[in-house]
């Protein structure tokens, strides 16, 4: 809420990731190496790359879900475990079982649990306010379905509209758009620009190099290591992309 | 020159001799290797076999018979046993594989096949025998010859020690048995009635004028006790009044203790009057470690605990209490 | 009626009626989490692992000290648990085999330690066997009174850590990335999954206990739509095969409770697969009858097909 936003704006903004020498290894074999990121605050930044080149990974590192090998994370300044609250994540929607016995909105509110802290229950204002989510996603008329009963666009939606409704000025997001149809993925990302509008920082991987150019500012471009970052209009060129994806270009 | 080869040969020959008469002899001498399962027929052999055998037992004081099965450390004390004795596979259940592959290189005889015929055996249901037969002492000394021949086809030199030994024995045995009768019988005949873990005194009720008895849990110990025998065996203690119930060393005691607590609620107060020998003796180097005094703890607490007077201890037995301070 | 009357009339028959409904209550409520989190089988190698704990806690105390023989199932519970981490982390191997790895060493270190003790010939060893498989028949007023504890100290902590337990199960991703000691919570659920196995051993034993964890809340599953609607069912669920299974076992000599138990519960689940509205297969069955007898009826085109609005919900599962 406003409130974040202002202890955030007393201190130095600076970047609103800053990573530093991030190594991170599976066994002997690295999938991320000596990773460099800074990202400033307001962009919406897309992290783009072959598969297995280490994205979500990244995503999972910086985040703590992960432990690297060396390196060195800050989010506007701190470090991650001061930062939960400010900080919102939409895993990848394969990450989790949908035939849990919850509904829609019931999803939404989970992403306040961290807010609403040990030992209270949910209230009515924190329904409220994942209703608002759910609305803001195009999702309020199936808030009470049972999420085993969603398409997979739906589905993705929900996860949106649950890191949404924590009002963090982070938003990190892994491939929100997989597996859903255009109209689907044309609503998601035009969102997330209202979002990034209204202030917010987007950082999400994203797979569809033919939609980047259209919705995104901000591009890093990892294979193992960071090939590229910077803003997308310099960044995004053909050099760079070959060197990214090799000799594969996927349209 | 032939004079020296012939005394040579001589020398030779009549040092061969020696030795292997000698060698005849010694082996002759040697105890044979015995190997008990339980320690009712334990007790029982050592006492028939004297210095001719030393017998060992297999199961301790504290064992299921019904559930003991073959760990290396008894298949290694199998394998170096000369004879082998053991009840029936109806007690020793999970045993008997083991005995049929032994019973092939080494002599082993199941007693209770071998000492009686099939009609003189009581059967909990058509076809399943009750091998508890250690409980009637007049039955179990039966046992005691059959032992005897088995340890003298491989010591013939026993054979006469062996059965003045067994002469002995059975006397002794002989005196125990009466003194059973006479306390058991002391007790009313309305109170004569025995309630125990497992039914393994069928021969015991049956031999001494036991007016009846119940058991939670059959002959076999396998298989859990369930409500239904817990709380039949309670209405039989409330119907019948039964002044006390007993259980059993080799059995948890919960069964019967549940079961005291189920008769009591019924409105009828009823104790456990003791701790029986049923499947085992007690510890080694015990007066209850012995057959006899297996049978005389029994006897003397289900005639204390039922209103009974225990019978004065034999003459014949003297020499058993004065060797265990009884 | 007079029947019914006269078994709640008796002692041990109300002793094991409300122990097995208090076990069936309790297990019906942790196995709910322990079957969406995937690891039914954690509740059979909890189980499992009992054994050998039980056969320590003989061997130190000597005596059939049954609290001591309980805290020992809990150790060598918590024990095995920790192998499974510690495998699935270190290893490739993913959870179920390590379920199966733990089960299985430390169920033959049990057997093991079980045939040392009674090869001891110990007087005190009678009885360690009907952990195997149970001896309801025999509880006691004060196993009554440690179940209804434990069961008090369980809904505590559940209904305590209801949210966290919620999200854990549902999403550790996303829990540790908002901050949840993710490792904390999924030990403790397993604790007090290990104190329901350990309670439940006298009544059900070692080999059927985790039919106990996962029928109750496989059963709720096909009926109800939220976790919380889930749990309540799950114990109502194993109250009701506990409480019926120990009256049903009671009528018969020789009739063992924790078979009859585990029968029921198992029925129940046969029932709830079959039967449930939305999921069971019957009904879905007859949906997919229903749905290709309309489209049978008109013509198949797709146009004709959103003109229709032919309704699918549910269809998706």
């Amino acid at each position: 809420m406003g409130a974040n936003l202002e202890q955030v704006t007393t201190h130095e903004p600076g970047l609103a990731l800053h990573v530093e020498d991030l190594t991170v290894t599976y066994g002997q074999a690295p999938v991320l190496w000596d990773i460099d990121v800074d990202v400033p605050p307001g962009v919406m930044a897309a992290v783009i790359g072959p598969n297995g080149a280490g994205k979500s990974t990244l995503l999972k590192s910086v985040l703590g879900l992960l432990r690297p090998v060396a390196g060195h994370v800050r989010f506007f300044g701190r470090p991650v475990k001061e930062m939960r609250r400010q900080i919102a994540y939409a895993p990848q929607r394969h990450s989790v079982d949908w035939d849990f016995p919850t509904t829609a909105v019931d999803v939404v509110e989970m992403g306040l649990y961290g807010e609403i802290g040990w030992f209270r229950r949910p209230g009515r204002d924190h329904r409220a306010r994942a209703m608002a989510a759910l609305n803001e996603v195009e999702m309020a008329d199936l808030a009470h379905r049972q999420i085993s009963e969603l398409s997979g666009g739906q589905q993705q939606r929900v996860f949106i509209a649950r890191s949404l409704v924590q009002d963090a000025p982070l938003m990190i997001l892994d491939e929100p758009t997989a597996g859903v149809d255009i109209t689907t993925e044309g609503i998601i990302l035009d969102l997330l620009k209202r979002l990034r509008d209204r202030g917010k920082t987007l950082i999400v991987v994203h797979h569809d190099l033919t939609n980047v150019e259209a919705h995104f500012d901000w591009l890093i471009m990892v294979n193992v290591q960071v090939v590229a970052q910077g803003p997308l209009k310099s960044v995004f060129t053909e050099d760079n992309l070959r060197a990214t994806y090799g000799r594969r270009l996927t349209p | 020159m032939t004079h020296s080869i012939a005394k040579l040969a001589a020398t030779t020959s009549l040092a061969v001799g020696l030795t292997v008469s000698g060698g005849v002899a010694a082996q002759d001498q040697a105890p044979l290797q015995v190997l008990a399962t339980v320690g009712m027929i334990g007790d029982v052999a050592q006492q028939v076999a004297g210095d001719c055998a030393e017998v060992d037992v297999l199961l301790g004081p504290g064992t299921d018979p019904h559930y003991y099965e073959a760990t290396p450390r008894a298949v290694r004390a199998l394998e170096s046993a000369e004879l082998i004795f053991y009840v029936h596979p109806a007690l020793e259940e999970r045993m008997a594989r083991v005995l049929e592959n032994f019973s092939r290189r080494i002599p082993t005889v199941s007693l209770v096949d071998a000492t009686y015929d099939q009609g003189e055996l009581l059967e909990e249901e058509p076809g399943v025998i009750d091998p508890h037969l250690w409980m009637d002492v007049a039955r179990w000394s039966q046992i005691a010859p059959v032992i005897a021949d088995a340890i003298a086809e491989q010591r013939p030199g026993c054979l006469d020690d062996l059965e003045a030994n067994v002469v002995a024995y059975q006397a002794e045995l002989s005196a125990l048995h009466e003194w059973v009768e006479a306390s058991i019988g002391s007790i009313p005949e309305s109170q004569r009635m025995l309630v125990t873990a497992h039914d393994a005194f069928y021969y015991y009720g049956d031999a001494y004028n036991i007016t009846a008895s119940e058991a939670i849990e059959g002959i076999s110990t396998e298989g859990e006790a369930s409500i239904g025998d817990i709380r039949s065996v309670a209405r039989f203690v409330v119907d019948n009044q039964v002044p006390a119930v007993f259980v059993e060393t080799t059995i948890n005691p919960r069964t019967i203790e549940s079961m005291v607590a189920e008769a009591n609620s019924m409105g009828h107060d009823v104790r456990i009057g003791g701790e029986l020998y049923s499947d085992a003796l007690g510890d080694a180097d015990t007066a209850e470690g012995t057959y006899i005094g297996m049978i005389r703890s029994n006897t003397e607490q289900i005639t204390h605990a039922l209103g009974g007077t225990v019978a004065e201890w034999p003459s014949e037995l003297e020499g058993w209490a004065q060797t265990w301070n009884k | 009626m007079s029947l019914l009357a006269e078994l709640l009339g008796s002692r041990v028959v109300q002793l094991v009626v409300i122990g097995a409904a208090l076990l069936g209550a309790i297990s019906g409520v942790l196995g709910s989490f322990a079957v969406l989190r995937q690891q039914s089988l954690l509740g059979d190698t909890l189980s499992h692992a009992a054994l050998p704990g039980v056969c320590l806690g003989f061997l130190i105390a000597g005596d059939r000290h049954l609290g001591l023989l309980l805290a020992g199932a809990l150790v060598t519970g918590g024990l095995a648990a920790g192998t499974v981490l510690v495998i699935t982390r270190c290893t490739r191997l993913k959870t179920d085999a390590a379920l199966g790895i733990a089960l299985s060493v430390y169920f033959a270190i049990g057997t093991v330690l079980l045939t040392v003790i009674q090869s001891r010939g110990d007087a005190g060893a009678a009885g360690l066997s009907t952990f195997l498989f149970g001896q309801a028949a025999a509880i006691t007023r004060g196993d009554i009174q440690l179940m209804a504890v434990a069961g008090v100290l369980i809904a505590a902590v559940v209904l305590l850590l209801w949210k966290e337990f919620k999200l854990v199960t549902f999403d550790p991703e996303s829990a540790r990335a908002a901050g949840l000691p993710v490792m904390a919570l999924q030990s403790a659920l397993t604790l007090i999954v290990a104190v329901a196995v350990v309670v439940g051993l006298q009544l059900v034993g070692v080999i059927l206990m985790v039919a106990m964890l996962i029928a109750p809340a496989a059963a709720a599953r096909q009926w109800v739509g939220s976790l919380a609607g889930m749990v309540v069912l799950a114990g109502c669920l194993g109250a009701l095969a506990g409480g019926s299974g120990a009256l049903i076992s009671a009528t018969g000599r020789g009739l063992a409770t924790g078979p009859v138990v585990v029968l029921l519960i198992s029925a129940i689940v046969l029932v709830s697969l079959a039967l449930a509205p939305g999921r069971g297969v019957i009904w879905r069955w007859r949906a997919r009858r229903r749905l290709s007898r309309t489209l049978t009826r008109e013509s198949r085109s797709s146009a004709d097909l959103r003109r229709r609005h032919v309704p699918v919900r549910g269809l998706k599962r």
